[in-house]
């Protein structure tokens, strides 16, 4: 059930990195809209009652988030993190390169119902032409009087400061984000206090996603009732889902919330390659738990996938078929997690590194059984123990493939190597 | 002060016992109430909470996950529980994974015995092994900085040396460098670690990574006797253990008090006892005989000293100099000596620039400056005399908002934001009773004078703290005006006087001046001479015999020319000392004196807290407690009798303290008299003003010999300003003579930008280049440079 | 007759000698030759060396706090890099034990984590000063290189793996 797209609306056909492009396909129009006709907290209200859920990750409804902010009148920050790091996600990407007007769009009025003087973009370090493209749109709109002082006439001002990060994975934590952003180690931060609360420069901060960001413009345009009514009843609205992997038209997909994995996979995204089988299927990203055949099902929206054990997260959707070895897929996600942990707790530092000499060693034939027995164990004290999620996300995909496939982890201690490998080999 | 807003109590049960805690409680600290113990790495009491090691996980009824009881606080009717099964496996876990890549080198590392991953292993951990792979190494040996050396495979990166160095040093030297299980201990920019207070970093160590290159695999901590000490380098009195073995000092130890040092040591008190060892100690007593010194039995030495300093007495004709290092017994046995046996009001324990030692009216407590809104200093550079109250102020600038104000010639490196004013000599007293006046008319005076500025924030604030060095009898009492004024217009307000010697101000409360007995009781008879007088008089031939004693006049006295005179002139001196000072070096007798760690007795710190230190080892065969050297010259000089035991000279002091005497009006101490005004100076043309600059370690004694804190030492040095650089031709590092108006030194000159120009800073009490050799009575003086060598002659 | 009497007095007298004249002697010819020992003997203490030369002896004074006798005293110091005493940061800088007090129990050796403290057979050390018998490093640490290297491929020999 492909709808309209929203956020990809012209993309491929349209230069919407052109203001006046952008402002011909009624650009803009929610800006003068909130601006003109709305308060910020008019703007929260219809926020809320949209149900947006924050497309970073957690899934954490974005109206309420604002309407957390303590009314102290101390000075508030709205950080949008563009530090998309995620295995498998490459949706901010896109959004950034293709439609950055619309994410200055979002900014504005976002930081226009919190109240916020200055918003802070943090940009992955690594999306060096993502950040030209928005610094050169970010200067046409300040020309233009989108952004900066008395925007569009209605008294109300916003600095946007683009920032660049230094290519950490852990900087896409929003607390780890804000010590980034005053230049210390970015390191998460002990909770409480929260960021609504005490969070860049210890001010009240609003922390976002940018595709969260760029459905609120629309959001306003159209209306809340339009957006709650578009995907599942409880997470609304289309979402841009990644698919990668072992699927035939890889890419970047703007689907209602809900839509079945199957759809997804087998018609969107093209299917796998003649006469493969799904094995496994990480839902959202490096850190979600794998999903298998028998679970094609399941709708793609975070309280299905939650019920399954596992998370849409930030929508990055990877397909393994028949011909990957679990055990290798295993390694490559706990090496990313053995690299990009802080170091700050325990089970994550030093746990991370054992698990992933353990599945190194494993894949290269040299594990022994104690070694999966640890595996198995390990996962209590590694998962949960942590200051951050980064350290939670070691073990759901390993834990879940070694549930399901265990044979073949057995099979590496028993054959010293890879029985797929060995078999193509010696097919070859 | 505020009363205490009440603080609510909420009911918490912990492993089934219920029990009631302030709200607010951390769950760990709560737990201690119970003397459960939760284990903890990275948890300190006196660190923000970090929640890192996750080592004290614990299980909380109604929560999901397991919580850490290092953040976590309590809240009514919380259901904690310390040792479930759960809480084991989590423990259990996190040591399994701290230990994964330990050396467990525990043999070989100082901390084995009381370290506290050792501990913890024992209690909770694993028992064996499962990690069947090779270790990670990481770099064992690195060299911090001039005190430290760190093991990076031991660490566990809990992070508590890079906290302590942030939050509470506020140096921010100490840093985590690359991330992951790569995470290494390191230094911005790889520089040295060079902090005042590095030791305390290998006392908060859980494991053994930090150690300290004073105590490096000396001994094992199950070795060690334990002896409850003070120290007595500077007069803050911070508390701290003596650790011996085989009766030699191998480390010290902080042993907390809240009131005095909230914890923590300098280095300076931590490292120096080397010097006990060094060759330099004197350990036996000497006297003067052909040219050279002969070592004597220090009964030998107590019958000549005894007698000829009888003769002198006998004719009037006799001073003695000293008692600020001394124990409280001591000085209060000294000031006796002088007086009953020696029949003269002749002492004075006033040697360096000083001139008092408390304040004759509201002394504040320590613990006055955690909750201080303006700390005011003048004068007194801190961080150089008084280390752990410098802390204080830290913190209190840090995390109480205080605001730091320091009125002085010169602006010194301060670690926190201060706010200065310059101050011209002479000027203070008339700056402060300008700056009593704007407080009474209400302050907030437009004027963008630095008097008006001050105003405006203590008009703000309610609590006021003022330090100084007492270095100026018209300006400490101006000081004691302005205080006056502030606690007049309902603010509290308090002074504390920052010490020249550890026990400057116990000197003083004994009587070791020439005016005032015990407990500022004014003398009978004539007052004495002050320490110039004594000095002047003996350089003019009209003193017979001095006796110095814990004293190094010749470094430290103001005017350097004038005290060399006397010393030398003097028919007959006496000196006690630990070392072979410079006074000493002039002796005719120089009797071998322990040291702090020798005897037992009292010290009073610079607030007044009187405290008691014990023997922790034995002193050589030849050296004795100032005590018993009194003791035994009263003796040899047949005309009374002193006891030497420390315990009855304390009961004759409380005793003689607590006797009744009037006091001045408004309840204030009698003072010391002052003499020798200071006159402004006559500086010629072309030369700069002489400012003498504290270090910490400088000084002529322990000091100078200490192995321990030699590496820290700096070379004699003299800072330019920029402009006057130039005008000299002068390069950092060029080696200079200084050339004052009755002397010249030579030092190395460095270039800084808040030296005022026209203005030298010349380092004060190094025995290669005394500084006081350019300074007159008034501590004044100026000095005409002439460049010895360039920077690269020097260098090379 | 008395002559014969007598004589025949003195042959059976020395029967009993005659007769352990030509039996095994059960004295040995000591201290010319070894006494010998059980297998397990405990005597007098030696601190062996690794074959490259370096001293087992980390000076940890495990040893010392194991000694139920008190009688051993260690004092560690810290190893000049470039002419190191023994592997690693620490050596024993003074090691010296009792053997008026020590009760060659043998509980030194098994706190020893380096192997470095060994009771040999040796026993016979009887002197005509006390100070003589506190043996320091001079009489304590082996010498002869041979018997260390054997020592060492017995102890080896005999080691479980991964024990170092």
């Amino acid at each position: 059930m492909p709808i309209e797209p929203v956020l990809t609306k012209g993309f491929g056909s349209l230069d919407l990195t052109d203001l006046a492009v952008y402002r011909s396909v009624g650009g803009f129009a929610a800006l003068t809209k909130a601006l003109r006709e709305m308060t910020p907290d008019g703007v929260v209200a219809e926020v809320m009652a949209s149900n947006l859920r924050g497309r970073g990750g957690a899934g954490f409804p974005t109206g309420k988030k604002w309407s957390f902010l303590p009314k102290d009148g101390r000075p508030r920050y709205l950080v949008c993190n563009s530090d998309e790091a995620e295995a498998g996600t490459f949706k901010d990407r896109m959004l950034l390169e293709n439609s950055p007007f619309n994410l200055i769009e979002g900014l504005v009025i976002s930081a226009y119902a919190v109240n916020a003087k200055r918003v802070f973009i943090y940009i992955r370090g690594e999306f060096l032409a993502g950040y030209r493209i928005f610094q050169k749109a970010l200067a046409q709109a300040y020309d233009a009087g989108l952004v900066g002082a008395d925007i569009l006439g209605s008294g109300y001002s916003v600095e946007i400061v683009p920032h660049r990060g230094a290519g950490a994975y852990i900087c896409g934590e929003e607390t780890a984000q804000l010590n980034s952003l005053e230049g210390k180690r970015g390191e998460p931060r002990l909770k409480p206090p929260f960021p609504a609360n005490a969070g860049l420069y210890g001010m009240p901060t609003v922390v976002n996603n940018v595709e969260t960001l760029m459905y609120v413009p629309h959001i306003i345009e159209r209306g809340a009732k339009w957006f709650a009514s578009i995907g599942a009843e409880k997470s609304p609205g289309p979402k841009v889902i990644s698919v990668s992997g072992h699927v035939m038209r890889p890419g970047n997909y703007e689907v209602p919330l809900g839509i079945p994995m199957r759809e997804l996979v087998m018609e969107l995204a093209g299917g796998l390659r003649p006469g493969r089988r799904v094995k496994a299927i990480q839902p959202g990203g490096g850190s979600s738990a794998a999903i298998f055949e028998e679970d094609l099902d399941v709708a793609c929206d975070f309280d299905s996938l939650a019920a399954k054990g596992t998370m849409l997260g930030s929508g990055a959707v990877t397909v393994m078929d028949d011909t990957a070895c679990m055990v290798r897929c295993a390694l490559t996600i706990n090496r990313f997690f053995e690299t990009e942990s802080c170091g700050q707790c325990t089970p994550c530092r030093e746990g991370g590194q054992w698990v992933h000499r353990m599945v190194a060693r494993l894949e290269a034939g040299e594990g022994s059984e104690s070694d999966l027995k640890i595996l198995t164990t390990i996962n209590r004290t590694i998962t949960g123990t942590n200051l951050c999620v980064l350290g939670d996300s070691i073990m759901p995909f390993l834990s879940s493939v070694y549930k399901h496939f265990p044979e073949e982890f057995h099979d590496h201690v028993r054959l010293a190597g890879c029985p797929l490998h060995a078999r193509s080999e010696s097919a070859a | 002060m505020s009363p205490e807003k009440a603080v609510r109590e909420v009911s918490v049960t912990i492993d089934g016992n219920t029990f009631a805690v302030p709200e607010g409680t951390l769950v760990v600290e709560a737990a201690k109430h119970l003397g459960t113990q939760i284990p903890v790495y990275c948890y300190h009491p006196k660190l923000e909470p970090a929640g890192l090691c996750r080592i004290c996980l614990v299980e909380i009824e109604k929560m999901p996950k397991l919580q850490i009881a290092c953040a976590t606080r309590v809240a009514d009717g919380m259901v904690v529980h310390t040792s479930s099964a759960k809480v084991a496996e989590a423990r259990r876990g996190v040591l399994e994974f701290l230990l994964l890549n330990h050396p467990l080198d525990c043999p070989v590392c100082d901390k084995g015995g009381e370290c506290e991953l050792q501990d913890f292993t024992m209690s909770y951990g694993p028992g064996e092994s499962r990690l069947t792979e090779p270790k990670l190494h990481k770099p064992k040996l690195v060299d911090l900085g001039p005190t430290i050396v760190l093991d990076e495979e031991r660490c566990i990166l809990c992070r508590r040396c890079t906290r302590f160095d942030d939050e509470i040093a506020q140096e921010r030297t100490l840093i985590v460098e690359d991330r992951g299980f790569k995470s290494l201990i390191s230094t911005r920019n790889g520089g040295a670690y060079a902090s005042y207070f590095s030791g305390n970093t290998t006392e908060i160590c859980p494991v053994g990574a930090l150690t300290s290159k004073a105590y490096r695999f000396r001994s094992r901590p199950w070795d060690l006797n334990h002896t409850d000490s003070v120290c007595t380098q500077c007069s803050v009195g911070c508390n701290y253990r003596v650790d011996t073995r085989f009766g030699r000092v191998m480390r010290t130890f902080t042993r907390e008090n809240p009131a005095v040092d909230d914890g923590w040591i300098c280095d300076r008190g931590r490292y120096t006892f080397n010097y006990l060892y060094a060759p330099e100690r004197l350990r036996a007593p000497s006297i003067k005989r052909d040219g050279g010194r002969v070592d004597v039995t220090f009964a030998e030495a107590a019958v000549l000293a005894g007698s000829k300093l009888a003769e002198a007495a006998a004719r009037g004709r006799v001073g003695v100099i000293g008692g600020g290092r001394l124990s409280d017994e001591e000085a209060y046995a000294l000031q006796r000596f002088a007086r009953e046996v020696l029949g003269t009001n002749n002492i004075d324990y006033r040697t360096h620039a000083q001139v008092y030692a408390s304040p004759s009216r509201f002394g504040a407590r320590l613990t006055d400056i955690d909750d201080a809104s303006v700390i005011l200093a003048f004068g007194a550079v801190t961080p150089e005399l008084a280390p752990i109250l410098d802390l204080r102020i830290r913190r209190a600038v840090a995390r109480g908002h205080a605001k730091f104000v320091y009125m002085g010639p010169y602006r010194p490196a301060f670690t926190i934001e201060t706010r200065y004013v310059k101050l011209q000599r002479g000027t203070l007293p008339k700056e402060l009773d300008d700056l009593g006046d704007a407080v009474r008319r209400g302050a907030g005076q437009p004027g963008g004078s630095d008097v008006a500025t001050i105003a405006s924030d203590i008009a703000a604030a309610k609590k006021i703290v003022a330090i100084h060095s007492g270095e100026d009898a018209p300006s400490a009492d101006a000081i004691e005006r302005l205080v006056e004024t502030l606690q007049q217009s309902g603010r509290d307000a308090g002074i504390l006087v920052v010490g020249a010697t550890g026990n400057a101000r116990g000197a003083e409360a004994a009587g070791c001046v020439p005016n005032l007995g015990p407990g500022y009781a004014p003398v009978s008879g004539e007052p004495g001479m002050t320490t110039d007088q004594m000095l002047a008089a003996a350089a003019d031939g009209r003193l017979d015999a001095l006796f110095v004693i814990g004293a190094n006049p010749a470094l430290t006295f103001p005017d350097g020319a004038l005290a060399r005179r006397a010393l030398k002139r003097v028919p007959f001196l006496a000196v006690a000392d630990q070392v072979m000072t410079e006074t000493a070096s002039y002796a005719h007798i120089v009797f071998a004196a322990a040291s702090f760690a020798e005897k037992r007795g009292h010290t009073t710190n610079l607030e007044g807290i009187r405290q008691a230190f014990a023997a922790a080892v034995e002193s050589p065969l030849e050296v004795r407690t100032d005590a018993q050297i009194i003791g035994a010259l009263t003796l040899a000089t047949r005309r009374g009798s002193i006891g030497d035991d420390p315990t009855t000279l304390f009961a004759e002091l409380n005793a003689a303290e607590s006797a009744p005497r009037a006091k001045t009006g408004g309840g204030a101490l009698a003072r010391p008299v002052v003499t020798g005004a200071s006159a402004p100076i006559a500086v010629p043309d072309g030369a700069l003003t002489v400012i003498p600059i504290p270090h910490l370690y400088a000084g002529g004694g322990a000091a100078a010999h200490d192995p321990g804190t030699k590496p820290m030492r700096p070379e004699p040095y003299a800072v330019f300003s920029p402009s006057d650089a130039r005008r000299l031709s002068l390069d950092e590092g060029a080696r200079v003579k200084l050339s004052g108006a009755s002397g010249s030194i030579e030092v190395s000159a460095r270039i800084a930008q808040q030296v005022p120009d026209g203005s030298v800073l010349v380092l004060a009490e190094m025995p290669e280049a005394p500084h006081n050799l350019l300074l007159d009575a008034s501590g004044g003086g100026w000095a005409n440079v002439e460049v010895i060598a360039g920077a690269a002659e020097a260098a090379g | 007759m008395n002559v014969l009497r007598a004589a025949w007095g003195i042959v059976t007298g020395h029967m009993v000698t005659l007769k352990y004249l030509f039996k095994r002697k059960s004295t040995i010819d000591y201290p010319r030759v070894p006494y010998p020992h059980p297998e397990r003997f405990r005597g007098v203490h030696e601190l062996r060396k690794y074959d490259d030369g370096l001293e087992r002896c980390i000076g940890c004074e495990l040893c010392a706090v194991a000694c139920p006798a008190n009688a051993i005293t260690v004092i560690g110091a810290e190893n000049d890099p470039a002419a190191p005493t023994s592997p690693g940061q620490r050596y024993g800088y003074r090691y010296e034990i009792d053997m008026l007090r020590c009760i060659f129990c043998g509980w030194c050796e098994e706190a020893c984590p380096t192997d470095a403290i060994v009771l040999t057979p040796k026993f016979d050390i009887a002197d005509y000063t006390r100070e003589r018998l506190v043996y320091g490093k001079d009489r304590l640490v082996v010498t002869d290189p041979f018997k260390q290297h054997l020592a060492n491929t017995e102890s080896a020999a005999q080691t479980e793996p991964g024990v170092i």
